[in-house]
Formats: C-alpha cells, sequence, structure tokens
C-alpha cells in the first residue's frame, strides 16, 4: 500500500481549496501532532488497484478525513454476495481501522444496482445517531470557484 | 467473558439473530449501531445484542474472530451478513427473512 501521510502542502492547499471545511484548527493540529490523516484519492486509487474495473467515489463526511462515504459501482461485483464486495474493500484498509480511518459508509453495487440505487448517504453521526443525507459533491467548493 | 473465538461462537450458536454493537438498543453509541438495532427492531423477530463497548477486548477480538473488521456486526444462524448498511438492503429486499426463515426450518 502507498503511503497515504499527508504532506503539509497538500495540507494547505486541501484548506484553501475548501473554504468551508469545518475544524480547521484541529485539522492543523492533528498534522502537526505527527496523525496520519486519509485522502479521497489514495482511498479512490486504493481501491482501483483491488477492483481493476470499478468506478469509484470517496467523499469525506466531515472535512477531518476520518468519517467517510465510498460507493464502489462494478460489474465484477455481479458473482459476489454483498458481505463479499464489503470484506474485499474493508480488508484492504484494515490497518487503517478504527485510526485514521474511523468511520465508513461503503455501498458496493453493479452497474444496474448503481441506476436504482438514488443518491443519499449514511452520516453516522449527524443528528447524534446517524441520518440518511443526500449526497454531498465531492468537489463541489472547487465548482462554486468556477 | 474473555471474547474468545469459543464464547462467540457459542453466541451465534444460541441466538438465532446476534447484533454485537456499540452500546445497546435505543441507547446506540454510533450511527451504525444505531441504524443495525433499527432494523433488527423492524425485522420484528427477538435478537440478542452484544455491547462490545463494554470490554476493550471485544472490538478486536470480535473483529479478528469474524473476519469482519468494522462495527456492528449481524449474525444470522451464525453467519455473518454484514454491517448495518447490508442489514437494511436484505431486510428491503426480504432476504433477511428468507435466510432467517430457511434456518429456522433445517
Amino acid at each position: 500500500m502507498r503511503d497515504c501521510v499527508l504532506s503539509r502542502l497538500s495540507l494547505n492547499t486541501y484548506l484553501m481549496a475548501n473554504e468551508s471545511v469545518r475544524n480547521r484548527q484541529w485539522l492543523k493540529t492533528q498534522y502537526l501532532s505527527g496523525y496520519v490523516m486519509v485522502e479521497c484519492d489514495w482511498l479512490e486509487d486504493e481501491i482501483r488497484s483491488i477492483v481493476p474495473d470499478c468506478h469509484v467515489e470517496a467523499i469525506d463526511l466531515n472535512g477531518t478525513k476520518d468519517h467517510f462515504h465510498i460507493r464502489v459501482i462494478a460489474e465484477s461485483f455481479a458473482k459476489m454476495r454483498p458481505l463479499q464486495r464489503q470484506k474485499l474493500i474493508l480488508n484492504h484498509f484494515k490497518s487503517y481501522i478504527p485510526n485514521p480511518i474511523h468511520a465508513i459508509d461503503l455501498k458496493c453495487m453493479t452497474p444496474a444496482q448503481a441506476e436504482t440505487a438514488g443518491d443519499t448517504v449514511f452520516h453516522p453521526h449527524a443528528g447524534g445517531t446517524g441520518i440518511h443525507i443526500k449526497k454531498i459533491q465531492r468537489h463541489q467548493n472547487k465548482e462554486r470557484e468556477k | 467473558m474473555n471474547w474468545t473465538p469459543e464464547e462467540l461462537q457459542a453466541i451465534v450458536d444460541e441466538h438465532a439473530l446476534v447484533l454485537f454493537m456499540k452500546g445497546e438498543p435505543g441507547a446506540a453509541q454510533c450511527g451504525f449501531s444505531n441504524r443495525a438495532s433499527q432494523v433488527m427492531q423492524s425485522f420484528g423477530e427477538p435478537f440478542a445484542s452484544v455491547n462490545i463497548l463494554s470490554d476493550p477486548r471485544a472490538i478486536p477480538s470480535v473483529c479478528a474472530w469474524s473476519d469482519f473488521p468494522t462495527m456492528p456486526q449481524i449474525f444470522v444462524h451464525g453467519e455473518l451478513i454484514g454491517g448495518s448498511d447490508i442489514a437494511l438492503e436484505m431486510l428491503n429486499d426480504g432476504s433477511l427473512r428468507e435466510m432467517f426463515d430457511s434456518g429456522r426450518q433445517s
């Protein structure tokens, strides 16, 4: 597995590109204390390496790089049961759970299932005990700037 | 309770439905566990729940035994089906009912 430590440069770039990110100070403190943080791009690359035919999208739910929604769509899932699909992905990241990856809302679907799946995301802490939210755009801040 | 594979196996052998979760049903300590206990409650069959926050040894022991790295975990007739999202999916498409009923007859 490629190293997922966030560099100082990428942290600053990230914070500049995402002005609305909550807990900015917390993120900086985590970085300065040498805490390992996970990038959505890294998650997606890792998943592509184990499910080569997939379309994958990772979303940082809080802007704190520890709660993620990950949506993986692949034809090769058709011959696998739901548990097998999740095990394949989750066990790959086993050494990163529960830290630095604290929570993953993972959806593994075939293209046919994805067409009817809707676009809600489960946020495990929002509302106190978890709520389904409308899927958030990963690059919404960048889009707004354009 | 020492969370040995034998003890854990005995729990899922004894109960047709087992939910390993953070907290208790009605007082879940995590959104995923809350959703899992809601799925179990709407399913309507009696289930056993195990609070894996009651002992720091619990999470690593259960995860190593079941070969699944996240919580909650749901077992139907001794077989792991997955976490809260798979349970919800299986509740909605009827496959949870099918699996529960077919295991009960055998």
